[in-house]
């Protein structure tokens, strides 16, 4: 991450067509829309149009004079908010055509897409904190340039994601167990703060309480 | 362990479990090592194959999407399929979760990277060439890349090409699984009827017309050779075939073919005749006309290189050969003599060259003129003639004869009166549009465009009937459309209805189809019912003739459903479809999407005429799609002439895009060529407005009042006349005693003023549309609920009322009940333990009754009982609190801060309902802003003593600045 970049540098320099920078969007971003729009729909006929709902909600972001041109970057809810927005909105459109298309056809006998606006919300903020936390860990792993670094990334990994105790990890790994406690500790203090980093990352004009207040909220999402 | 620390113990998890694997992980045989690229679904890793001890690439899916995981094993298998040093190698594969495969490892660079340094165009030609070879073999083999473009094609350090990225490559002659659906019946019955995935995901920069409209059953090897044409364009004149400043506006380009620029270019650049001949080939917008696959490309390339080296070779030898003859001659020769031969040599060179030079330009004479005609059997008539002026700046090059010149002189002549035919018919589809705006202008452009096509309209009907009957087959239905078009506005303008049943009996005698005569005689006799009962024809023209008439006639839900079912029989059909589209624009809440899905499919109808184009650009401004919006004018104006409403339309893009001086160059231009029509002087009154001119704006607005016979854009729509001198200014141009024609725009100024009782004086004798449903509201303020309800009878079923003007008469009804009750009720104390439901009622006739502090107190309760805010409540609120102010010197600064919280809420209400994006919550919006700004009962908050306290004064102003601002705001033209 260059010095001074914030999600809003990313963004801009994806709507001028910046082709790192629209890799970069649709690396952080697109699976969140994806999984959220894939939820909503799993159970309408609008399940095969996921792709197509995803395709246009990258198209949104970047539209000249579209959502990012009246944007109020210092609004509380910052990119997130924004990223909703266009989602929803999207959504919605979908959702719309396809009751149009419905009573033109009178099709019967499918279930209907979830259209309340509140699972939307809770289904995106929860796929928001899971699209954080893995970049701060795709963070965590592009920081750690020595093998040192790079085996307490793997210790988090072993520990928490695979669940495998500390005690076993020592033996797979011949190692001192109070060394692996230690050295899980750092890990865990510099996962911190590539999450703080990352959220500040998203809120370029939060102070450093807000996104402490930010992160717990994050957590409890999770 | 604390809550906390479980909460971080479960974010790792999720971090690391979700990040999928990274460095030092083993895959297959393979230990990742640093991550070397990244996209939307998936990591490449560099990673160590330690059974062979070589550096492989590993690509990592990074999504489970069942959808991407196939495509991404496709990927795979066609890559390990295809061996050619052109295509990376795929060296082994894994399942997964997640899926991976190893390929070989590539270094390098993109040939985008290349093309942005802009050095010398032979290695990119090289590149280009092994690139062309390599989709040579995969056509070869039944495969198809679909994503060809600078970014996908690596070029190695020893200029090595590697053709990358197959994720979306399909097999000719199976089942697309990559790209969803295959067939066009398909595409266009998905759900929702948009792109699908396999095109969305393409590179509209590089993208054949038939991909970027999803048509995939079309898109084969020819697809692939467009996107050839399209690098080979880029390599020639630095920019690919469509440039635009955004993704959709680039979709848009290639969906519509619009290659007209990028073969501007190709012309004008310095590159090789034959490969921008191939790079035009490749670039032709039906795939029939392409080369067949990548291998015909491929083989002109290298035709084209043997010839270029053929040509060096020959030039050597010719240079030595002179040397030799030099050498010679000085041995043999005297000086004299050889200066003699290089003087015969040179006289003979330049005479060679001159008549080189004279066949070069007869042979481009001859291909200009042939594009030309085939640019006139395409009904591309501007394209044409700009062809044959190109012709006519080479006549003296290429030293033309008599017979060549008149030869061209004729194709000239033929092509501006095909032109002048096809721009009048066009004109003739589009005016009824505008009619209802500006009829006197309507009847002068209908009068102009028939007497173009050489049938003058004033004489007599038999005689125009014979005249109609003469043309050529292909105008006549045109023509008399147009002629029905015309009566049936004027039938809905009511201005003319003798004019209207004239032009009927015209059309009558000019168009013998019993059906239509049978429609033509009941609009005659002005019979809605049986004008319902009227079976549609089944033609889509004639469906739209009954829709209209139905329309006029105030059966709006008949007439939708006439164009709904005649939609549903023909998915093609241009008159129904420009229809809908119109009136799903116009609908309330705007039908966006129908508009829009309806106006491509008139666009595609009718791909050579502007008006479906400028109706497009309409609906997608009204999205605020402005740059595509933009794009669809100039396309429409290449096509022909615009008229007077496409010129309007094309301003109106321009000021919303704040493109304000080439607006103000545009409506100058069009006030000096139609210096007799309203819209022009409407616009430059707008723009001085808006610049402060407010003198200027004034003397362009009334002169746009005197073009008019009577100004119904007051109450239609936003007249800058009103808007920028308000009511009084209105009544300076009506006058003290305004005719019939145009009573009611006085009458609507003075209703504004809130002087009812001398707005229903100036009603009285007005005649005009909308004057039943003014006077209804007239009534209504002054009380007399009874008799308002009678002028709502008269307006329904005569005039085309708002949703909420249909809904009025229930109103008044409610208060005609109510206030018979009112009469018996005498106290204010009474009317405090009136129940919630009557506060609204109550309080309302109090404000009209004069009893000021009761209607004040029951309309701040009634307010506050709501759930929502009414603006229309609000603002009475505020005028009763006013009111009330005035007789109560105590409470007058409590009453006034109840007036401004009133209008405060309202505002915000009215903003949010802009947000719903309607042309009719535009329009709505603006005029409720109007009465704020004019109603005389508000004027002691609006201006306010000059000793009221700074704490009063400023919530005040800052009101009146954002009711200023949004109002303007909403001046657009639309």
């Amino acid at each position: 991450m260059a010095p001074g970049e914030t999600c809003w540098t990313v963004i801009e320099a994806a709507a001028d067509g910046d082709p790192g920078a629209r890799s970069a969007f649709a690396r952080a971003y697109l699976e969140v829309v994806r999984v959220v729009l894939s939820r909503r729909w799993a159970r309408s006929p609008l399940r095969d149009a996921v792709e197509d709902g995803v395709q246009e909600v990258f198209a949104d972001c970047f539209k000249a004079q579209g959502p990012l041109s009246g944007l109020d970057r210092e609004h509380p809810s910052g990119f997130r908010g924004f990223l909703f927005g266009v989602t929803r909105i999207v959504a919605l459109r979908f959702e719309e055509g396809l009751q149009r298309d419905r009573r033109r056809q009178e099709m019967v006998g499918s279930a209907e897409p979830s259209t309340e606006d509140d699972d939307l919300a809770r289904s995106f903020d929860r796929e928001w904190a899971r699209a954080l936390v893995r970049q701060a860990a795709h963070r965590h792993q592009d920081a750690s340039v020595d093998e040192r670094a790079w085996q307490r990334c793997e210790l988090l990994r072993l520990r928490f994601s695979e669940g495998v105790p500390v005690r076993e990890i020592a033996t797979r790994w011949a190692a001192d167990p109070a060394f692996l406690h230690h050295e899980l500790a750092r890990a865990r203090t510099e996962f911190r703060q590539h999450l703080l980093a990352e959220i500040a990352f998203h809120r370029p004009q939060a102070t450093p309480g807000e996104v402490e207040r930010e992160c717990r909220e994050l957590l409890e999402l999770l | 362990m604390s809550d906390p620390e479980r909460l971080w113990d479960r974010a790792i998890g999720a971090a690391f479990g979700g990040a999928g694997p990274g460095r030092g992980q083993q895959l297959g045989r393979f230990v990742l090592g640093a991550r070397v690229g990244v996209g939307a679904t998936g990591n490449v890793f560099r990673a160590h194959d330690p059974d062979l001890g070589r550096e492989v690439a590993v690509k990592v899916l990074r999504t489970d999407a069942p959808e991407l995981v196939r495509r991404f094993h496709r990927e795979a298998a066609l890559c390990a399929r295809l061996q050619h040093p052109g295509i990376v190698p795929v060296y082994e594969r894994g399942a997964g979760p997640p899926p991976w495969f190893a390929m070989k490892l590539i270094t390098g660079r993109t040939l985008l990277a290349l093309l942005a340094e802009r050095g010398a165009a032979e290695p990119l030609l090289a590149a280009f060439t092994h690139v062309c070879d390599a989709l040579a073999y995969a056509h070869a083999n039944g495969v198809v890349h679909r994503d060809l473009k600078p970014a996908n094609i690596m070029v190695g350090e020893f200029g090595e090409v590697q053709v990358l990225d197959w994720g979306f490559a399909g097999e000719a002659g199976t089942a697309d699984e990559a790209a969803g659906p295959v067939d066009g019946a398909a595409a266009a019955h998905s759900p929702l009827g948009l792109t699908l995935v396999g095109s969305v995901f393409g590179t509209p920069p590089y993208m054949a017309p038939e991909q970027a409209r999803a048509e995939l059953h079309r898109v084969d090897a020819r697809s692939d050779v467009f996107s050839l044409g399209a690098i080979l364009c880029e390599i020639l004149t630095g920019a690919p075939p469509y440039v635009a400043a955004d993704q959709a506006a680039l979709l848009e380009l290639a969906r519509l073919g619009d290659l007209g620029p990028a073969i501007d270019r190709l012309v004008c650049c310095a590159g090789p005749a034959e490969l921008v001949a191939l790079a035009r080939q490749c670039l032709s917008p039906g795939s029939e006309d392409r080369p067949a696959d990548a291998a015909e490309v491929a083989a002109a390339l290298h035709e084209y290189a043997s010839s270029v080296a053929q040509r060096l070779t020959d030039a050597r030898a010719t240079l030595l050969a002179q040397l030799r003859t030099q050498r010679l001659r000085r041995l043999v020769l005297l000086l004299g003599l050889a200066l003699l031969a290089v003087v015969v040599a040179t006289v003979w060179g330049l005479d060679r060259m001159a008549r080189r030079r004279v066949e070069g330009a007869r042979v481009r004479l001859r291909r200009t003129m042939q594009e030309a005609i085939q640019q006139e059997a395409n009904q591309r008539f501007a394209a044409a003639l700009r062809g044959v002026e190109r012709g006519a700046a080479l006549l003296d090059e290429a030293a033309a004869t008599a017979e060549v010149r008149a030869e061209l002189a004729t194709l000239r002549t033929r092509i501006a009166a095909r032109q002048r035919i096809r721009g009048a018919l066009a004109a003739l589809e589009s005016i009824g549009v505008d009619y209802a705006d500006d009829p006197p202008g309507a009847e002068r452009a209908y009068s102009q465009a028939f007497a173009e096509v050489g049938i003058p309209s004033n004489q007599s009907p038999e005689r125009i009937a014979r005249q109609v009957a003469d043309l050529p087959t292909d105008d006549r239905p045109t023509l008399i459309r147009a002629l029905d078009d015309w009566a049936a506005a004027r039938f809905k303008a009511r201005v003319q209805r003798s004019g209207a049943g004239d032009l009927l009996r015209v059309v009558q005698l000019a168009d013998s189809d019993p059906w239509r005569q049978q429609l033509r005689a009941t609009v005659i006799a002005d019979d809605p019912a049986a004008l319902e009962q009227i079976v549609p024809s089944g033609d889509g023209a004639d469906t739209v003739l009954l829709a209209r008439a139905l329309f006029a006639a105030g059966s709006h839900e008949r007439g939708r459903a006439v164009l709904e079912a005649a939609r549903t029989a023909d998915p093609s059909n241009f008159a129904v479809h420009y229809e809908l589209a119109t009136r799903a624009l116009l609908a309330e809440p705007c039908e966006l999407q129908l508009a829009e899905s309806c106006a491509r499919v008139a666009v595609a109808a009718r791909a050579n005429s502007p008006a479906p184009r400028t109706l497009l650009a309409r609906v997608l401004r009204h999205a605020g799609r402005l740059v595509e919006a933009s794009a669809l004018h100039r396309q429409a104006r290449e096509l022909g002439t615009l008229g007077v409403w496409g010129e309007a339309q094309a301003i109106g893009t321009l000021l919303l895009h704040g493109d304000v001086a080439a607006a103000q160059r545009q409506a100058e231009a069009l006030a000096r060529a139609a210096p007799d029509t309203a819209f022009s002087h409407d616009v430059l009154a707008f723009l001085a407005d808006r610049r402060g001119d407010t003198a200027a704006a004034l003397s362009a607005a009334r002169r746009a009042a005197t073009l008019r016979a009577r100004f119904t854009g007051i109450v239609r729509h936003h007249w800058i006349l009103f808007l920028a001198g308000g009511p009084r200014a209105v009544l300076g141009v009506v006058g003290d005693e305004p005719t019939p024609g145009n009573a009611i725009e006085a009458g609507y100024s003075l209703y504004c003023l809130g002087r009812f009782a001398a707005a229903e004086r100036v009603l009285r004798s007005a005649s005009a549309v909308g004057v039943d449903a003014l006077r209804a509201r007239v009534s209504f303020e002054l009380g007399r609920y009874a008799e308002a309800e009678e002028h709502c009878a008269r307006a329904r079923g005569k005039e085309d009322l708002w949703v909420d003007e249909h809904r009025f008469a229930a109103v008044c009804a409610r208060f005609r009940r109510a206030a018979e009750e009112l009469a018996s009720v005498r106290g204010s104390a009474d009317l405090r333990d009136l129940p919630p439901a009557r506060l609204t009622l109550v309080g309302r006739l109090c404000l009209r009754v004069g009893r000021h502090a009761d209607a004040a107190e029951l309309l701040e309760r009634a307010c506050a009982e709501r759930d929502r805010v009414v603006p229309a409540l609000e603002r009475e609120l505020a005028i009763a609190a006013v009111l009330a102010s005035r007789s109560d010197p105590a409470g007058a600064l409590r009453l006034r801060g109840v007036a401004r919280a009133a209008l405060e809420r309202a505002l915000a209400a009215l903003n949010a309902r802009l947000r719903l994006g309607s042309m009719a919550a535009q329009r709505t919006v603006l005029m409720e802003l109007c009465r704020w700004q004019w109603d005389e009962r508000l004027a002691p908050v609006r201006e306010g003593p000059p000793d009221w306290p700074v704490q009063e004064a400023k919530p005040w102003r800052e009101l009146w600045g954002a009711v200023a601002r949004t109002a303007a705001a909403l001046r657009m033209p639309r």
